[in-house]
C-alpha cells in the first residue's frame, strides 16, 4: 500500500474509537490530578467504554478494512472485538470502586489505566501486522502489571507484581524473537528488490503471500519458520495461561484486587486468543479444497492440539483440590483455556465457536471474580470456608453467585452451557473425538469444584464471622450483577442473537481475504 | 575466508562482545559485571556499524551503554551490594534448567547451521537515519505513536509503586 496523506486523514477517522478511549483515559488522568474523586470517574469511564463501542460499530464495515497501511484492522471482526473487550471493562467497573473503598485505598489512576488497558487489548486483537500485535500486547501486560503490584504494602500484591512482571516480560521476549524470526524470512523474499518505500514485511496479508514461497523447497526455511511459530505460540500461550505456561496464573491472580483479577482472566485472555486466532487464520492455517478442510502446518495444531488437552485435564484436576475460592477460579481460567484452544484446533467454524465461548466466559467469569471481591472480609481473605451459610444470610448474593458457578460449570438454560456446547460440536465436526470426550470428562471435574461452593453457601452452617454482605449491596454492584445475570439467560436461551453476528463478521472479514489468495 | 577489514572488525568486535557477556556472568562483582555488560554493548554497537546500520549503532551507545547502564550502575553502587554470595550448591531444578537451557542452543545452532549459504549483497539504506525516520513517520505511524501509550501506563505504574504510603 503506497504512502498518502488522504489516506493518512482516512485512517485516522477509521480509529476513531480507538482514539476517543485515548482522549478519555488522558481526560480520566486530568481530573485524578485536580482532585475530582468519588464516583465521577468510574461514571465518566464507564459511559466513555459504552460510547466508544457505538462509535465502532458505527464506523465499522461488515466486510475488511485496514487504517495505517494494512497495521489495524478495523472492518470485519474489528467492531464487534471492539464492543466485546469494552464490555469487560464496563463489567468490571461495576465491582470496581466498592472494593477499592473497602479497603480505603481509592487508586485513582485506575480508571485511567482500564482505559488504556482497553485500548492496548483492542490494538493487540484488532492488529493486521505483527508489530501491532506487540505494541498492544505490551499496552495491555505494562497496565496488567501495575494492576498486580497496586497494593503495595501488601506482601501478595508484592509477589504477584513482581512474578508477573517478570515472566510477563520473558514471554514477551519470546514472542518478539518469533516475531524477529518472521521478519527476516519474510525480508529473505524481498531482498533483490528491496527498496525504502516498502512498507511493513511483517503485514498478516504480506506475510501470508511471502510465507509460503520462503517456505517452499528449502528446509531452513522451514525449520526457522516453526522455531518462529513456536516462539510465537509460547507467548501467547503464556497471555493465555495455557498448560506448561500457565504457572504465574493462580499466584497473580491472588494477589492482585479481585475484580481487576477478573478483568485480566477476560479481557486479557480474549485479546490474547483472537490476536493468535487472527494470525491462524490470516495465515491460512486451515485451508478448504473441495469441500474438506485441511491443516496447512499440521505440527503446530498439533501442538496446540497437545496443550489444549493438558490444559483442561491439568486446570480442572488441580482447581478440584482448591480451598481458596480466588485460586480455584485462577485454575478454572486455566482450564477454559483449554476448551478455547479446542475450537482453534478445530479450525473452520472453530474460530467463532471460541469467540462464542470467550465472550460468554467473560460475562460469567467477572461476575464471579466481582461477586468474590464483594464478599471478602479483609484483602485477598478468600477461603472457602467463610461462604458457608451465606445462602441464609445473604440470599440474593448466593443466588446471583450460583447462577455465575451453574453458567461455568455449563448446565443447560444458561450460556455458559451453550458456550461448551458449540466448542465441542465443532471439535466433534472436526474429529477430534479424542479432545471432546477429555473436555466434556474434565467438565464433570469441573462441575465438582463449581457445585461444591453452591453446596457451602446453601447446606453449610452458618458461619459467626462472615461479612454482612447486604450492607455491600450498593446500587452499582447490585446493577452490574443484575446486568450480567440477564444476559446470562439471554445468551443461554437466544444464543443466536449473538452467535449469528459472530458467524457473519467472521465470514466476511476473514473470508474475503481468503478468497482472494485463491484458497 | 579473505581477510577485508570488515571480517576482521567482525571477529574483533564479535570476540570482544562474547568476552564481555562471559564477563557479566562470572564476575562475583555487580560492578565490575556491569561493566563487562557495557563492552558488551559498546562491541555489539561496533557490529552494527559494520552492518551499515549507523542509527541502531549510536542509538546502541546512547541508550543503552549511555543511559540504561549508568542507571543499572547508580542502582548497584546506592544498594551498595555486597559480593554475590556463592550459588555452587547443587539443584535438580537448576540441573534441569541447564540441560534444557543447552538443548535450546543445540536446537537453534541446528536450525541457523545452513544460513552461511545466504549472502547479503547491494547496499542497504535500512541503516541511516533518513529512511528510519521516513518509515516510522509514514508506514509505523500508529504503532510509533501508540508506543507513548506504552510509556504513560509505564509512568503512572512507577508513580504508583514509588509514591510513599501515605497517599495511598
Amino acid at each position: 500500500m503506497e504512502f498518502s496523506i488522504d489516506l493518512l486523514g482516512q485512517s485516522t477517522v477509521q480509529i476513531l474509537p480507538i482514539l476517543f478511549l485515548l482522549l478519555v483515559g488522558l481526560a480520566l488522568m486530568m481530573l485524578d490530578a485536580f482532585k475530582v474523586h468519588g464516583k465521577i470517574l468510574p461514571i465518566l469511564t464507564g459511559l466513555g467504554l459504552i460510547f466508544s463501542a457505538v462509535l465502532a460499530l458505527a464506523y465499522g464495515s461488515p466486510s475488511s478494512q485496514v487504517a495505517f497501511f494494512g497495521m489495524l484492522e478495523t472492518g470485519g471482526i474489528a467492531p464487534l472485538v471492539h464492543v466485546f473487550l469494552c464490555a469487560s471493562g464496563l463489567f468490571t467497573l461495576f465491582f470496581l470502586p466498592d472494593y477499592l473503598k473497602r479497603y480505603h485505598r481509592p487508586i485513582e489512576d485506575v480508571y485511567a489505566l482500564l482505559v488504556f488497558a482497553v485500548i492496548g487489548m483492542v490494538l493487540m486483537a484488532n492488529a493486521a501486522d505483527l508489530i501491532m500485535t506487540f505494541i498492544g500486547l505490551e499496552t495491555m501486560s505494562m497496565c496488567l502489571y501495575i494492576f498486580a503490584a497496586m497494593y503495595k504494602t501488601e506482601e501478595r500484591s508484592n509477589e504477584s507484581g513482581f512474578k508477573y512482571f517478570l515472566l510477563g516480560s520473558f514471554a514477551s521476549a519470546f514472542l518478539l524473537l518469533g516475531i524477529s524470526l518472521i521478519y527476516g524470512l519474510s525480508g529473505m523474499h524481498q531482498l533483490p528488490q528491496a527498496k525504502v518505500s516498502m512498507g511493513s514485511l511483517l503485514n498478516l496479508d504480506v506475510l501470508a503471500n511471502t510465507l509460503p514461497n520462503v517456505l517452499e523447497g528449502s528446509n531452513v526455511n522451514e525449520i526457522i519458520f516453526y522455531t518462529a511459530i513456536g516462539l510465537i505460540l509460547i507467548g501467547f500461550l503464556f497471555k493465555v495461561a495455557a498448560f506448561p505456561f500457565h504457572s504465574w496464573t493462580p499466584d497473580v491472580y491472588e494477589g492482585t484486587p479481585t475484580p481487576l483479577a477478573g478483568f485480566m482472566a477476560t479481557g486479557g485472555k480474549m485479546a490474547a486468543f483472537i490476536a493468535l486466532g487472527v494470525i491462524m487464520q490470516k495465515l491460512n492455517f486451515f485451508y478448504i479444497e473441495n469441500g474438506v478442510e485441511f491443516e496447512t502446518y499440521p505440527k503446530i495444531i498439533q501442538v496446540l492440539a497437545i496443550a489444549s488437552l493438558l490444559t483442561m485435564i491439568y486446570g480442572n484436576i488441580v482447581a478440584a483440590r482448591q480451598t481458596n475460592i480466588k485460586r480455584m477460579l485462577a485454575y478454572s481460567s486455566i482450564a477454559h483455556s483449554g476448551y478455547v484452544l479446542l475450537g482453534f484446533c478445530a479450525g473452520g467454524d472453530g474460530f467463532e465457536a471460541s469467540l462464542f465461548y470467550l465472550f460468554i466466559y467473560t460475562l460469567m467469569n467477572i461476575g464471579a471474580f466481582g461477586m468474590v471481591g464483594m464478599a471478602e472480609r479483609q484483602y485477598e481473605d478468600t477461603h472457602m470456608d467463610h461462604w458457608k451459610g451465606l445462602g441464609k444470610k445473604a440470599p440474593y448474593f448466593a443466588a446471583a453467585m450460583s447462577v455465575f458457578l451453574f453458567s461455568l460449570t455449563g448446565i443447560p438454560p444458561l450460556a455458559g452451557f451453550m458456550a461448551k456446547y458449540q466448542v465441542f460440536i465443532t471439535a466433534i465436526r472436526a474429529d477430534l473425538i479424542l479432545l471432546a470426550t477429555v473436555g466434556i470428562l474434565t467438565s464433570v471435574i469441573g462441575a465438582y469444584y463449581y457445585i461444591r461452593l453452591i453446596v457451602y453457601m446453601f447446606f453449610g452452617e452458618e458461619q459467626e464471622t462472615a461479612p454482612d454482605l447486604n450492607t455491600r449491596f450498593t446500587w452499582m454492584p447490585a446493577t452490574g450483577i443484575a446486568l450480567l445475570v440477564a444476559l446470562i439467560l439471554f445468551f443461554g436461551v437466544l444464543p443466536s442473537t449473538i452467535l449469528s453476528p459472530i458467524d457473519k463478521v467472521v465470514e466476511s472479514g476473514l473470508g474475503i481475504v481468503m478468497a482472494s489468495l485463491g484458497m | 575466508m579473505e581477510a577485508t577489514l570488515q571480517t576482521i572488525l567482525f571477529w574483533v568486535f564479535a570476540i570482544l562482545g562474547i568476552a564481555g557477556g562471559i564477563g557479566l556472568l562470572f564476575n562475583r562483582n555487580p560492578v565490575y559485571a556491569a561493566l563487562s555488560l557495557i563492552l558488551n554493548f559498546f562491541s555489539i554497537a561496533g557490529l552494527y556499524l559494520s552492518l551499515q546500520a549507523q542509527f541502531l549503532s549510536i542509538i546502541q551507545v546512547l541508550v543503552y551503554a549511555g543511559a540504561i547502564m549508568v542507571l543499572f550502575l547508580f542502582v548497584i553502587m546506592l544498594l551498595n551490594l555486597e559480593h554475590e554470595s556463592g550459588v555452587t550448591t547443587f539443584h535438580t531444578r537448576r540441573a534441569l534448567a541447564f540441560v534444557l537451557g543447552l538443548a535450546f542452543v543445540g536446537e537453534m545452532l541446528y536450525v541457523f547451521r545452513g544460513l552461511s549459504a545466504y549472502k547479503l549483497e547491494g547496499s542497504f539504506e535500512y541503516g541511516e537515519v533518513e529512511p528510519i525516520g521516513y518509515q516510522l513517520m509514514t508506514y509505523y505511524l500508529l504503532p510509533f505513536e501508540m508506543i507513548s501509550v506504552i510509556l504513560l501506563a509505564a509512568l503512572i505504574g512507577a508513580i504508583i509503586v514509588a509514591r510513599s504510603h501515605k497517599y495511598i
